[in-house]
């Protein structure tokens, strides 16, 4: 009897409160598949086995030693890519080869339609030395680079210099900089036009 | 950019003959010229350049292009960029005689610089 009165923190809608967009229809939303703590009780099992609509036989959560896969209770998924489908089947969503409700496996988008890997089943093996060799490949050169043309000596280093002379003046004003006048010291220019 | 780079690097490796693009010429002015150079003459005057509030950087001997523009400027404004083409193109074109200029005299210096040590290499 008292079972009826009870009310699951679950039950407590807040939706029309503060649910904007698509939020305000009905619906199955990615929150719902949120994953959980990792589950312990056999309980806890067939509860995460049908949030994730599997069945709680099929149920096998990965292991939480497995850091780059384990996502609490998110389920082991076995590994059926987008190119092993059947393409003429009707599926719901025939662009990524999957029904409505199925299973969307953690390794996905390894095994997803876009992926270059006919079967999937290349992993990518990014060692940590590669890796730093690819880094350093690009970021040695640009230091030199700027090594190199940062040296203000004129003649030292590399530099890049246009083949043109200072602007010519009527007055100096470097010398007349800041509190003289520039008209006290002039300064005589020619031109390369041809004297007639 | 061709012409940069050729003269970036040569400049580099000949250093005795490159000449300084951060100071004036070091030879002088009128050496070689049988009949002289004309000089470079600005017409405005210092007093008119005040007057239309230029900067030191404007006040070049392209200064009596640039006051008509400015003029022609706040006559026309915002449609200045259509009425007053050809004030700009005036200025403009000065503007760019004045840098072949400076590419000549960077040229001038080059020369005299590749003369002066052939006539070391010849001399010693």
């Amino acid at each position: 009897m008292s079972n009826l009165f009870r009310v699951s923190s679950r039950a407590i809608h807040t939706t029309p409160l503060v649910a904007r967009g698509p939020l305000t229809f009905e619906g199955w939303y990615p929150r719902d598949h949120k994953p959980g703590p990792y589950p312990t009780t056999e309980k806890e099992r067939r509860a995460a086995a049908i949030k994730y609509g599997l069945r709680p036989e099929d149920y096998r959560p990965i292991d939480p030693k497995d850091l780059n896969r384990h996502a609490g209770d998110y389920p082991e998924a076995e590994i059926v890519t987008f190119d092993h489908k059947d393409p003429y089947e009707n599926w719901t969503d025939h662009h990524h080869k999957r029904n409505w409700g199925e299973l969307v496996g953690i390794d996905m988008m390894s095994y997803r339609g876009d992926r270059i890997t006919f079967t999937g089943l290349d992993a990518e093996d990014y060692k940590p030395l590669r890796t730093i060799f690819v880094i350093l490949r690009v970021i040695v050169p640009m230091a030199l680079f700027t090594y190199w043309y940062s040296n203000s000596n004129p003649n030292g280093g590399l530099r890049w210099k246009n083949p043109v002379l200072p602007k010519q003046y009527p007055y100096d004003f470097y010398r007349a900089f800041p509190w003289n006048d520039p008209q006290k010291y002039p300064i005589v220019n020619y031109s390369f036009e041809p004297v007639d | 950019m061709g012409q940069k780079l050729s003269t970036s690097i040569e400049d580099r490796l000949s250093p005795e003959t490159s000449p300084r693009t951060d100071r004036p010429a070091t030879f002088d002015p009128l050496a070689g010229f049988e009949n002289g150079r004309p000089k470079r003459e600005m017409k405005v005057s210092w007093e008119e350049m005040d007057q239309y509030n230029l900067t030191i950087g404007q006040r070049d001997y392209c200064a009596h292009l640039l006051i008509p523009l400015i003029k022609c400027q706040s006559n026309y404004v915002p449609a200045a960029g259509h009425m007053c083409v050809d004030e700009r193109h005036a200025w403009d074109k000065c503007e760019y005689e004045d840098y072949i200029g400076r590419i000549k005299e960077y040229e001038r210096e080059k020369r005299l610089l590749l003369r002066k040590k052939r006539k070391e290499a010849i001399g010693a």
